[in-house]
């Protein structure tokens, strides 16, 4: 079975953005601060979810929808429905803002606030 | 004492000595402690300059403009707010504060749904929901300080006995999560459709076991409560009717808009007579060429496709912190945090209003920025 | 927060009795309830097991901080809800018009408080575990966010 997960490492999963607290009092503290992008640049899924699909706690994936995509750290918990994705509100689930989104593992970085920024002008 | 306004609960119970701040929660305490951190200085198109410039400009850039759009203002006060909707009357522009809760908080001003304080539910409500919300995140400290936790007056045995606490969501969220004893999470796919299940089972019909055992909790008392949220208001779309008579059939109903002064909004915005609009809806048509944007980063909240057309307009931005939205603005015009650095009255998720209790001292803050440029047309 | 299989799994595993007990599983358990120390262990101290001592270091760090009652607080999990200090049931009872009735805790000397935002542990001699010895959970059962944690249940 495991030999086989690689081949499944890309999964497309409904997007639920929700209000995550901790990101909240970073966001009013400092959103070009390291703090913003460690609590707002996530994706959780489901830990059952990231077992069928090979995903692992900690790995940073490549999230697309429509044809957007940023680099976001992957988390697992049982806060996201099985076939769900939960991204905390912020510029990253706006600009990322779709019924549905992909995920898949990346060699890249974690995308800043900046370069974000850089797409809407 | 200090007033806390890092959400609507607007907590007043908060004790500040030196750098220590007790009971706040974490996003209040953060709001407090962190004020000096990402501040924003006079800018125009990107270069420094001085507030007086700054509000000057502003004043040639709505002079110039067609239409404009005032969006945000949730953390400014009362007062603020009322100078708003004067600048409003008097450029004919659009009003929002990108709040989704307009149409029930104006059903709450009209009498039309039953609502009641938080005290109320403090001491006499039993059965509490929470719709489509996860409040341990938005609004802290609201289940401990106002409505399943704490003791009240009908209420002295606690929450195992004396309370019955009913989440509604569609994932298992923190505070779903706390439903435990005398609880009880039920998931949900179709707002409207358990709506429907629960006014079928009020009326002795035929229902799920989980809707009819709130259904026999809720029967055990006259004073139950209903709170909710985004997510419910997402859920029930433009149909409130059914809301509304399973509301009047359950108890009372209280909103749960974590943005500070978004009831305020609301009020000001009905007693000004000004119809709520709403600001996406807008950039979709293009019908505005210019939005004055108050304590509120759209960039950080709108979807992309919205928002890159916001990025379009002209744009003043009020701000006192460093936003997305100001780092693309034509003018940045800095301002006092609310609460902290300048008073005024504020309302409660409730419509309970609160007095500030500021502790330090600003020379600009919303209001007197809005007057000058009032002033200045 | 570690469990005795985590630690476990990094000791020598040879069970040679140095330290006492019968079994590295054992003297796991014990780490983990402060009734041993990590110096105990012999062979851990060995270049050899360098790397794995310094995993259990890190992890013992956790339980180091736990209270005399086996509370422990993970700041980085909590967000001053406050749930916690109004359920507590000696809160309740020594401060009813404050915590109890949802404010911020009136006690000069609680056993919790939130400052700065997190709750902080003041005065565990009031908890209901430390004297009675009985077994309260109500505070840790009323954190969704798993903030507070108690060793045995580790
Ligand atoms: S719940 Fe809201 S008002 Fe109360 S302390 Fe937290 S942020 Fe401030
Ligand atoms: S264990 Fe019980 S008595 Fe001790 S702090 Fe927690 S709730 Fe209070
Ligand atoms: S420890 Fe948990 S229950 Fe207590 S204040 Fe922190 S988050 Fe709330």
């Amino acid at each position: 079975m495991l030999r086989f997960a690689k081949f499944l490492k890309k999964v497309e999963l409904k997007l639920i953005t929700y209000r995550d607290g901790f990101q909240v009092s970073v966001a009013m503290k400092d959103k070009f601060g390291e703090e913003f992008v460690e609590k707002s640049a996530i994706v959780i899924i489901n830990p059952n979810t990231a077992k069928t699909f090979g995903f692992k706690d900690g790995q940073i994936v490549k999230v697309s929808s429509n044809e957007r995509c940023a680099n976001l750290r992957l988390k697992v918990s049982e806060i996201a429905p099985e076939d769900c994705a939960l991204i905390p509100k912020s510029i990253y689930s706006c600009y990322l803002s779709s019924d549905k989104i992909t995920i898949e593992p990346t060699d890249g970085e974690i995308t800043t606030p900046n370069e974000l920024l850089e797409r809407y002008t | 004492m200090w007033v806390c306004t890092g959400c609507s609960c607007l907590c007043d119970d908060i004790e500040i000595e030196g750098d220590v701040i007790r009971h706040a929660c974490r996003i209040g305490a953060g709001l407090y402690l962190n004020r000096s951190v990402a501040r924003t200085e006079p800018l125009i198109d990107g270069k420094q300059t001085d507030i007086d410039s700054a509000i000057e400009r502003a004043v040639e850039i709505l002079k110039d403009s067609k239409r404009v759009a005032i969006y945000g203002l949730n953390n400014s006060t009362l007062e603020a707010q009322k100078i708003a909707m004067k600048l409003a009357e008097k450029i004919s522009a659009y009003v929002d504060n990108g709040s989704k809760f307009g149409k029930l908080a104006e059903m709450i001003l009209r009498k039309e749904i039953p609502s009641t304080t938080l005290e109320n539910v403090k001491d006499y409500a039993y059965v509490i929901f929470y719709w489509g919300c996860d409040i341990h995140n938005s609004m802290p400290r609201h289940m401990s300080r106002y409505t399943y936790y704490p003791r009240g007056k009908k209420r002295q045995r606690g929450y195992e006995e004396d309370r019955f606490l009913v989440v509604v969501d569609v994932r298992k969220s923190h505070t779903a999560m706390l439903a435990k004893k005398n609880a009880i999470f039920i998931k949900s796919d179709d707002d409207r459709k358990i709506i429907r299940e629960f006014l079928t089972a009020l009326e002795g019909g035929i229902a799920s076991g989980d809707v009819l055992r709130v259904v026999k909790e809720i029967k055990k008392s006259d004073f139950n409560v209903i709170f909710g949220g985004g997510g419910l208001i997402e859920g029930l779309g433009n149909e409130l009717e059914e809301f509304v008579r399973f509301v009047s059939n359950v108890g009372y109903f209280i909103p749960t808009d974590y943005r500070t002064n978004s009831m305020g909004f609301f009020k000001s915005l009905f007693e000004a007579g000004i119809p709520k609009a709403n600001l996406e809806d807008l950039l979709i048509d293009e019908a505005v060429d210019t939005a004055i944007i108050v304590g509120s980063d759209p960039l950080d909240s709108m979807p992309f496709d919205v928002a890159k057309k916001l990025a379009k307009l002209k744009l003043i931005v009020i701000d006192p912190k460093v936003s997305f939205t100001s780092k693309i603005a034509d003018v940045v015009i800095p301002s006092a945090i609310s609460g902290v650095e300048c008073g005024g009255r504020m309302l409660r998720s409730d419509f309970t209003e609160v007095e500030l209790k500021p502790i330090f001292k600003s020379e600009f803050d919303d209001a007197k920025i809005l007057k000058s440029i009032l002033g200045g047309l | 927060m570690p469990s005795p299989m985590d630690i476990y799994k990094l000791l020598p595993k040879t069970n040679c009795k140095l330290c006492g007990e019968q079994t590295c599983m054992s003297f796991a358990f014990k780490l983990i309830k402060k009734e041993k120390k990590l110096e105990d262990c012999k062979p851990l101290f060995e270049p050899e097991f360098e790397e794995q001592r310094r995993k259990i270091e890190e992890m013992l760090k956790v339980v180091e901080k736990a209270t005399e009652t086996g509370l422990i607080v993970n700041e980085d999990l909590c967000i001053g809800c406050g749930n916690c200090i109004v359920v507590c049931p000696v809160h309740v009872y020594e401060d009813p018009e404050g915590a109890g009735s949802g404010f911020g805790i009136r006690l000069e000397k609680p056993i919790l408080r939130v400052e700065n935002g997190i709750v902080r542990v003041i005065d565990v001699s009031l908890c209901r575990r430390y004297k009675e010895k009985t077994i309260c959970v109500a505070c840790r059962e009323n954190c969704p966010t798993s903030a507070i944690a108690f060793l045995e249940e580790l």
